[in-house]
C-alpha cells in the first residue's frame, strides 16, 4: 500500500478533519510562487504598464493650505506644442461627478473647484508626451488665489472660527459618543480616577511604489479600461464609476498581481484613477498614464492617517481593579472626510484590549482641517487606541504604586471566560493572555536579564551612570481580525434607529473564490480582490492543492478585475486568511463533487461508484480512471460546465448568533483576536532623548498558521512600521497648513539602522470561529509595535516620571518630557 | 520631479572645465548629484548648462606631506571614508565621510560638491570650519585660496563665483601631530537617510598624552545644522584650553555652545532642543577627542 | 542596438552609446533623461525601480562604471562610454542567481518594489566582502529602504547568499 493510500483511508475514517500533519500543504512555511517574477523582473507593476501610444499626465497642485481659486489661465499652457491636454475643476464639473465621500452628505471634486482646501491639492491636469514636457507645461499653468485662513490645529477648528466647507457648516462632520455598562457609576464607585492626554501623530503606509494609473476610454463601447495599484478593486470601485458616471460594469478596473506595498493607503486611488479615465475619454480614447512622485505622494497623496489627540480616564480600585475607562478623542481627518472613515469607531473592537473591564464610554469628533485627507493604514484607528489604553495604564499603575506587569496581569480577560464579549459587543475568540505575557517575561528574564543580557543589572547600572536609562516593558495587545461589512458604514446611516434593528437586515459580503480546469489539467484559481505583497497566491495554491489533493504547483493563481469580479471586501482588515481558507474548502468540496458528477455520467454510472482523489476519479467497479485533463477534455462540449466552480464563503460572524447583537447594530465585528505579548528593550539618553531600540522581543499568536512563513514575514514588516511610527514617521505641518514632510528626508521610514533585532516566537491558540482555526494578522506589528515601545520608554523613564504622551516619541519630545520634569 | 532642460558637457581637462564655465552662461558644475540632481527634480536649479566634472582625474588626489593635507574636490565620500593616508593624518575627515547616508551615495558624493553646495549641515564643511581649512578655487582668470571660514556666507550662499570650480583643500598639519591629537564627528540622525539633526566635529590637541593630566593645547569645535554657516565655536574651545580637561571646563564649553547656536526649527528639532543638543554634544566631542588623544 | 526616441522633435537630444548588461546601445535621448527612466522606458529593463527619485530609497539601484549607483541621481548622458549592468544581468536564462536564490529562499521579499535595489547592493557588498558580519551588512544596505520585511530576511538571504557563493 502507498503513503497516498493510506493517507486516502485515512482521510474515509476522519471525514472533514483536516489532513493529519506532514500531508498538508497548507501549514507548511512554502517558498512563495510570486518571487521568481519579480526577482528575474518579468513582474509587471503599474509603473510598468504603457500601451501603445499612450500620453502621461501630470497634475498642477495648489501650494496653498486654504484659498479661493481666483482665476486660471491656461493659455500659455494650452499654446505649448507638445501639449495635447489641459483640464480644470470647471472643466470636469461640466461632464463628470464629484467623487464620493464617507460622509453622504459630501464629495469631492478630482480637481479643486473654486477653492482649495489642502497644499498639494490638484487644481488642473495636464496631458503630453511624457513626463518631462508634461512638467514644463505643468510649470506653465498660472493660477491665482484669494488667500483664506487655514484651518490647521484640529482643537480649535472645533470651535468653527473658520468654517472649511460652508456647504456642511461645521468643521466636525461626524461625532458620536457611546456607552456601555454604566460608565458614570464605576467612575463615581472607584477609590481612583487617573487622566491622562496622549497625542497620535499623522503617520501613514508610505509604500515604496508611489500611486499609478493607466486609462483607456473606448469610444466605440463608450466604457472604461483602468490598470491601477488600487486596494479593494472590487470593493470601492464606486468612487470611480460613480465619478465618471457610468454602470459599473462599464468601468473596468484592473490591478496587476504586482503591487508594490499599499497597507490600506491604496484604497484612496480614485483622484487619479479617475482623472486619467476622464482626459483619455476627452482624447477619444488616448490611453493616459499617471505616475504619483514621490513629492506628490507625500504632500497631497491622499494617504495620511489617523491624526488623534486622545482624553483617557481610568477608574480603578486600590487592589488594581480597573472599573472602567473613558475614552474621548478628536481625529483630524483633513480636508475631506474621504472613504474610509470608520477607523474612529474599529477600536471598539477590542475596546478594553485584553483587559476584562464592563463599563466604558467611549467618544469622537472626526474633525475636518486644511490638511491632506486621511485613508486606511494598517491598523485602522487600533493602533492610537492602543496606545492611548496602555499609557493611561502605566500612569495609573505609576500612581497606585502597582508594578505595571501585575497591574496588567489582575485586570486580563481569564482563559475561562473565552469566547469573551466585550462591552462594544465584539467577541474575542481564544487566547491566554496571562500566560502569553507570563511567557514573554520569562523569556526575556532567561535571555536579557542575566550576566552578558541586555538587562543585566550591573550593565542597566553603570549606563544608568553614563545616562543611558534602559528599559522593558511586557505588554500584551489585541488585533482584531475578518472584519465584517455590513457595521462600515454605521457613520451613513441613522443611528438612533439601530438599537432596534433587525439581525435580517445585516448585509455582509462574502469572499468569492473560482477555478476552473485548464486543458493540460492544471487548476486555475481566480481570486476576487487584489494583492500588494501578501503572499495569497502561494497560500490559495497551497489552500486548493490540499483540497484538490494535488500539488501547490499544479495550481495557478490569477485575478479577477472589477467587472467580472463580484462586489467583494477583499483584502483588508486582516481577512485573507481566514476568509481565503473558508472559501478554498467550500469550492474544493465544490469541484470535486463536480469532478465526480462528471465522470460518474461519463460512464454512465452513480456517483456513488466513482471516488475522487488526488487528481485522479476512479471507477470503483473497474480499472478505468481519469485524469483532471480527461475531465477537461470531457467537459469542454458540455452545456453545464463542471470542471468550472466557484463559491462564496460568508462571514464566519453570520453563522454565530452570539454575534448577532454586534451585526444588528452595527458595531465593529472582527470575529478573530490574535494577540501578540511584546518586550522592546529600549535605551533612552536622557542628555539628548535619543531612543535606541536594542531588541525586540515578541510572542506572536494568529491562531493556526496557514503559512509560517509568511506569518513571520509580516510580522516582522508590521513591527518595523511600529518602530517607525513610535519613534519617527510624522506628517508634520506648520502653523500656515504648509506640510514639513514631503521629501523620504522628512517622512522617515525605518532604514536598516532603525530596526534592531526581532526575536519573535509563535504560539497556536486555533479559533473556534473559523475553518483552518487561522485569526487575521496582517496588522499587527503596527498595531502593537508602537505601544509596546511607548510602555519600554515608560519603565526606562520611570525614575523621571516621564509616560510619552506623544507619538512619535521623538527625541525632542522626550527632551521636552524630561526638560519639563527638571531634568 | 523631473529637472527642466539643459545642455550637458563633459570636459576632460580642468582647463577645459574652466573655460565653459567661464564661456557659458547660467552654468553649473556637476559632481556626484547627490544633491543636485534633488534640487533640479523639483526644479529649484534649472541651470541652462550642466558642466560634468567627473572626468576631470586631476581633482582626484589625497596627499599628504609635513605641513599640509591636500584632499582633490572630484574625492568621493568612499574614498575620503577609506583612505589610509587621511584615517592617519585627519581621522576626522573619514569618520565624518562614513556617517553621509550609505555606500551607495557614498560612492558618488564629492568633497567639492558638498562643500560647494553650502550646506551648514553638511558634515565636510563643519570638518572644514573646525581644521581651518583652505578652500582652492580656480577660473579661467586663476586661482585663489579662501578659507572655510570665510567660504560659508549663508545657507546655500558661498564665495564661489559662478566661473569657479572648487579644486580641492588643504589642511595644516601642524596643529594635529597625529600622536598628541584626538579627533571626532559626532552625529545625531534618526535615521540611515537623512541629514543630522545635529554634528559635531571636534579636535584637541594635548602637550604631553602620557602626563597624568595633560594640558589642551588646542581644542576645536564645529557644529553643523546649527546655524547660518557652519559654526565654529571659539569662545568654547577657549573654555577648556590652557588646561587640563576638567568637568567644570567641559560644562562651561557645552554652555557656550549653548548660546551660541542659532539654529532652524524643524519638524523634529525645535530651537531649545536644538540648543541642547549643541551643548550635549560639544562636551561629548571634545571628550572623545580629548580621550583619544591621551589613548 | 538602436533605439530611437520620436516625436520630441522640437527638444534637443544627444547620442549616446551604453554598454548596458553587456551589450552596446546607442540612443539619442534629452541631456536631462534620467538614467532611471532611460533603463525602464527606452529599454524596458523592468528590475530598475522609482522609489523616490530623491536618493533615498535605493529601488533604482544600479552598477554603474563598476560600483553600485542611484540611477535616480545619473543622467543618462552621464553613462556614454560607460557600463551599466542591472539584475536583468544576473539570472542567465532564466535561472536564479545565489543571490536571488537566496533572497527566495529567506522569504525576503513581500511586495518586490525595493528587491532589485537589495540585489544589487548585496552583489556589491559581497563582491568585497565574502563574509560579512551582521553590522556590515546593516551598514552596506543603509542606503536601500524595504516597507514590508522588517530587514530581518533580508539579513538572513545576504548571509545565506555569502554562503552560497562561498560553496561556488
Ligand atoms: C540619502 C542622502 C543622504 C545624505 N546625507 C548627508 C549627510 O548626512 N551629510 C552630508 O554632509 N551630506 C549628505 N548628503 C549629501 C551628499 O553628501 C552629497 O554628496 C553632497 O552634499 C553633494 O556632493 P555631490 O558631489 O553629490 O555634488 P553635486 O550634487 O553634484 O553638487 C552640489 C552642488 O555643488 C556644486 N559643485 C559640485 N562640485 C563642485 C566643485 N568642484 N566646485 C564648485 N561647485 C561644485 C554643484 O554645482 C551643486 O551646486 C546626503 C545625500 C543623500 C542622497
Ligand atoms: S528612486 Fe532612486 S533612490 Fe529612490
Ligand atoms: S518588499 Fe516591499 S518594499 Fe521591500
Amino acid at each position: 500500500m502507498s503513503e497516498a493510500d493510506t493517507r486516502a483511508e485515512t482521510d474515509a475514517e476522519v471525514e472533514g478533519e483536516p489532513e493529519p500533519e506532514g500531508q498538508s500543504f497548507t501549514g507548511q512555511g512554502l517558498n512563495r510562487v510570486e518571487d521568481h517574477r519579480i526577482l528575474t523582473g518579468r513582474a509587471e507593476y503599474v509603473h510598468d504598464i504603457s500601451p501603445e501610444g499612450c500620453l502621461e499626465m501630470g497634475l498642477v497642485r495648489t501650494t496653498r493650505a486654504h484659498a479661493e481659486i481666483r482665476d486660471i489661465d491656461t493659455s500659455a499652457a494650452e499654446a505649448h506644442p507638445e501639449c495635447a491636454l489641459v483640464l480644470t475643476g470647471e472643466d470636469i464639473a461640466a461632464e463628470y461627478n464629484p467623487m464620493p465621500c464617507g460622509l453622504t452628505e459630501m464629495s469631492e471634486w478630482a480637481l479643486a473647484k473654486e477653492k482649495v482646501h489642502f497644499a498639494g491639492e490638484p487644481v488642473a491636469l495636464v496631458v503630453a508626451e511624457d513626463r518631462y514636457v508634461v512638467e514644463d507645461i505643468v510649470d506653465l499653468v498660472d493660477v491665482r488665489y484669494d488667500g483664506l485662513d487655514p484651518v490647521v490645529d484640529a482643537v480649535a477648528a472645533r470651535e468653527d472660527e473658520t468654517v472649511i466647507h460652508e456647504d456642511v457648516g461645521t468643521n466636525v462632520p461626524d461625532s458620536e459618543e457611546l456607552r456601555f455598562g454604566d460608565p458614570e457609576g464605576a467612575f463615581a464607585a472607584a477609590d481612583t480616577v487617573v487622566e491622562g492626554e496622549y497625542s497620535w501623530g499623522r503617520i501613514s503606509g508610505v509604500p515604496l511604489e508611489t500611486g499609478g494609473a493607466v486609462a483607456e476610454y473606448d469610444p466605440d463601447a463608450d466604457t472604461f479600461h483602468i490598470d491601477a495599484n488600487m486596494q479593494l478593486h472590487t470593493l470601492v470601485d464606486n468612487t470611480v464609476f460613480e465619478t465618471l458616471g457610468y454602470d459599473a460594469e462599464d468601468v473596468r478596473i484592473e490591478v496587476p498581481p504586482d503591487v508594490g506595498g499599499s497597507f490600506g493607503t491604496k484604497i484612496a486611488m480614485h483622484r487619479y484613477m479617475c482623472l486619467t479615465a476622464m482626459a483619455s475619454q476627452q482624447l477619444d480614447g488616448t490611453p493616459v498614464k499617471y505616475v504619483e512622485d514621490r513629492v506628490e505622494n507625500l504632500q497631497g497623496g491622499d494617504m495620511h492617517s489617523s491624526d488623534r489627540e486622545y482624553t483617557v480616564r481610568v477608574a480603578v480600585d486600590d487592589d488594581g481593579t480597573v472599573r472602567g475607562f473613558d475614552f474621548e478623542f478628536l481625529d483630524d481627518f483633513g480636508a475631506f472626510p474621504r472613504y474610509p472613515i470608520n477607523q474612529v469607531l474599529k477600536p471598539l473592537a477590542v475596546l478594553t484590549n485584553g483587559y476584562d473591564v464592563e463599563h466604558v464610554r467611549y467618544s469622537y469628533d472626526l474633525v475636518l482641517t486644511n490638511k491632506t485627507s486621511q485613508t486606511a493604514y494598517r491598523g485602522f484607528g487600533v493602533d492610537p487606541h492602543l496606545y492611548a489604553l496602555e499609557m493611561a495604564l502605566d500612569e495609573a499603575a505609576r500612581e497606585l504604586g502597582v508594578d505595571p506587569y501585575d497591574f496588567r496581569q489582575i485586570n486580563f480577560i481569564p482563559p475561562g471566560s473565552m469566547p469573551y464579549t466585550l462591552p462594544s459587543k465584539n467577541i474575542y475568540d481564544s487566547g491566554d493572555y496571562p500566560a502569553a505575557l507570563e511567557r514573554i517575561r520569562e523569556t526575556v528574564e532567561e535571555a536579557e536579564v542575566c550576566e552578558g543580557g541586555l538587562l543585566d543589572p550591573d550593565v542597566v547600572e553603570s549606563r544608568r551612570e553614563a545616562g543611558k536609562y534602559r528599559g522593558v516593558a511586557y505588554t500584551l495587545h489585541i488585533e482584531p481580525g475578518v472584519s465584517g461589512a455590513d457595521w462600515t458604514n454605521r457613520q451613513r446611516s441613522d443611528r438612533d434607529d439601530l438599537s432596534e434593528r433587525d439581525r435580517e437586515d445585516v448585509a455582509e459580503l462574502p469572499e468569492h473564490l473560482r477555478a476552473e480546469v485548464l486543458e493540460d489539467g492544471t487548476v486555475r484559481a481566480y481570486l476576487a480582490t487584489d494583492s500588494s505583497g501578501q503572499g495569497h497566491q502561494t497560500l490559495v495554491s497551497q489552500l486548493l492543492a490540499d483540497e484538490l489533493g494535488v500539488l501547490p504547483s499544479d495550481i495557478e493563481v490569477d485575478y479577477l478585475d472589477s467587472v467580472d469580479a463580484p462586489t467583494e471586501y477583499g483584502s483588508a482588515a486582516s481577512r485573507m486568511a481566514v476568509m481565503l481558507s473558508g472559501a478554498a474548502a467550500g469550492l474544493g468540496d465544490r469541484m470535486v463533487e463536480q469532478f465526480e458528477r462528471l465522470a460518474a455520467d461519463h460512464w454512465g454510472v452513480g456517483t456513488a461508484a466513482v471516488t475522487y482523489r488526488e487528481g485522479t476519479v476512479t471507477r470503483q467497479d473497474g480499472p478505468e480512471t481519469l485524469s483532471l485533463a480527461d475531465l477537461a477534455a470531457l467537459d469542454t462540449d458540455r452545456e453545464e460546465s463542471l470542471t468550472r466552480a466557484s463559491y462564496d464563503y460568508q462571514h464566519p460572524a453570520t453563522e454565530l448568533e452570539d454575534f448577532d447583537e454586534a451585526l444588528a447594530r452595527k458595531l465593529p465585528v472582527y470575529p478573530t483576536a490574535a494577540f501578540a505579548a511584546n518586550a522592546p528593550i529600549v535605551e533612552v539618553d536622557v542628555a539628548t532623548g535619543e531612543v535606541e531600540l536594542l531588541k525586540f522581543y515578541s510572542l506572536r499568536d494568529c491562531g493556526t498558521q496557514l503559512n509560517p512563513v509568511i506569518v513571520e514575514g509580516q510580522s516582522h514588516g508590521g513591527l518595523a512600521q511600529g518602530i517607525g511610527a513610535a519613534l519617527i514617521e510624522e506628517f508634520g505641518y506648520d502653523d500656515r497648513g504648509q506640510p514639513q514632510s514631503v521629501t523620504l528626508f522628512d517622512y522617515l521610514l525605518p532604514s536598516t539602522t532603525n530596526v534592531p533585532e526581532m526575536v519573535l516566537e509563535h504560539s497556536e491558540t486555533p479559533s473556534p470561529f473559523t475553518v483552518t482555526g487561522a485569526k487575521g494578522t496582517g496588522e499587527g506589528g503596527m498595531i502593537d509595535g508602537p505601544a509596546a515601545i511607548a510602555s519600554s520608554i515608560n519603565r526606562a523613564l520611570e525614575p523621571f516620571d516621564v509616560v510619552v504622551d506623544e507619538i512619535p516619541a521623538t527625541a525632542n519630545r522626550l527632551r521636552r518630557q524630561l526638560r519639563d520634569q527638571g531634568e | 520631479m523631473k529637472p527642466a532642460p539643459f545642455e550637458y558637457h563633459r570636459p576632460s581637462s580642468l582647463a577645459d572645465a574652466l573655460e565653459l564655465l567661464a564661456d557659458l552662461p547660467d552654468a553649473e558644475p556637476l559632481a556626484g548629484n547627490q544633491s543636485l540632481s534633488i534640487l533640479m527634480s523639483n526644479r529649484l536649479a534649472s541651470p541652462d548648462h550642466l558642466v560634468d566634472i567627473n572626468d576631470l582625474d586631476e581633482l582626484s588626489y589625497v596627499e599628504a606631506d609635513n605641513g599640509s593635507v591636500a584632499v582633490g574636490a572630484l574625492v568621493r565620500h568612499r574614498e575620503i571614508e577609506r583612505s589610509g593616508t587621511l584615517a592617519q593624518a585627519l581621522p576626522v575627515f573619514p569618520e565624518a565621510a562614513g556617517k553621509i547616508a550609505g555606500p551607495v551615495v557614498r560612492n558618488r558624493g564629492t568633497l567639492g560638491g558638498s562643500l560647494g553646495e553650502g550646506d551648514p549641515a553638511g558634515n565636510y564643511p563643519c570638518v572644514a570650519a573646525a581644521l581651518e581649512a583652505d578652500l582652492e578655487l580656480a577660473s579661467a582668470g586663476g586661482s585663489r585660496t579662501v578659507s572655510a571660514d570665510e567660504f560659508f556666507i549663508a545657507t546655500m550662499f558661498t564665495d564661489r563665483e559662478e566661473d569657479e570650480l572648487i579644486t580641492g583643500i588643504t589642511v595644516p598639519r601642524d596643529p594635529f601631530p597625529p600622536a598628541r591629537t584626538g579627533q571626532t564627528f559626532l552625529a545625531v540622525k534618526e535615521a540611515a537617510q537623512t541629514w543630522p539633526t545635529l554634528s559635531v566635529a571636534g579636535a584637541v590637541r594635548v602637550d604631553d598624552p602620557e602626563d597624568e593630566e595633560p594640558v589642551l593645547e588646542d581644542a576645536r569645535v564645529a557644529l553643523a545644522n546649527a546655524a547660518e554657516v557652519p559654526l565654529r565655536v571659539p569662545g568654547a574651545e577657549g573654555e577648556i584650553e590652557g588646561e587640563p580637561l576638567s568637568e567644570a571646563g567641559l560644562a562651561a564649553a557645552g554652555e557656550t555652545a549653548y548660546e551660541a547656536v542659532n539654529p532652524e526649527e524643524e519638524l523634529h528639532a525645535d530651537e531649545t532642543y536644538k540648543r541642547e543638543l549643541a551643548r550635549e554634544y560639544t562636551k561629548r566631542a571634545l571628550t572623545t577627542a580629548h580621550d583619544r588623544a591621551v589613548a | 542596438m538602436s533605439v530611437d526616441d520620436t516625436g520630441r522633435s522640437e527638444r534637443p537630444t544627444q547620442e549616446i552609446t551604453v554598454t548596458v548588461n553587456g551589450e552596446s546601445v546607442t540612443a539619442e535621448v534629452e541631456p536631462r533623461l534620467k538614467l532611471s527612466d532611460f533603463l525602464r522606458s527606452h529599454l524596458e529593463l523592468r528590475t530598475v525601480r522609482v522609489g523616490c527619485e530623491q536618493g533615498v530609497c535605493g529601488a533604482c539601484t544600479v552598477e554603474f562604471d563598476g560600483t553600485v549607483a542611484k540611477s535616480c541621481m545619473l543622467y543618462a548622458v552621464q553613462a556614454d562610454g560607460r557600463e551599466v549592468t542591472t539584475v536583468e544581468a544576473l539570472s542567465e536564462d532564466g535561472n536564479l542567481h545565489p543571490i536571488q536564490e537566496a533572497f527566495h529562499e529567506e522569504h525576503a521579499l513581500q511586495c518586490g518594489f525595493c528587491t532589485s535595489g537589495f540585489l544589487m547592493a548585496t552583489r556589491d557588498l559581497l563582491a568585497e566582502n565574502p563574509d560579512p558580519e551582521r553590522e556590515e551588512i546593516e551598514g552596506a544596505l543603509a542606503d536601500n529602504i524595504c516597507r514590508c520585511t522588517g530587514y530581518q530576511n533580508i539579513y538572513d538571504a545576504v548571509e545565506t547568499a555569502a554562503d552560497k557563493l562561498e560553496g561556488e
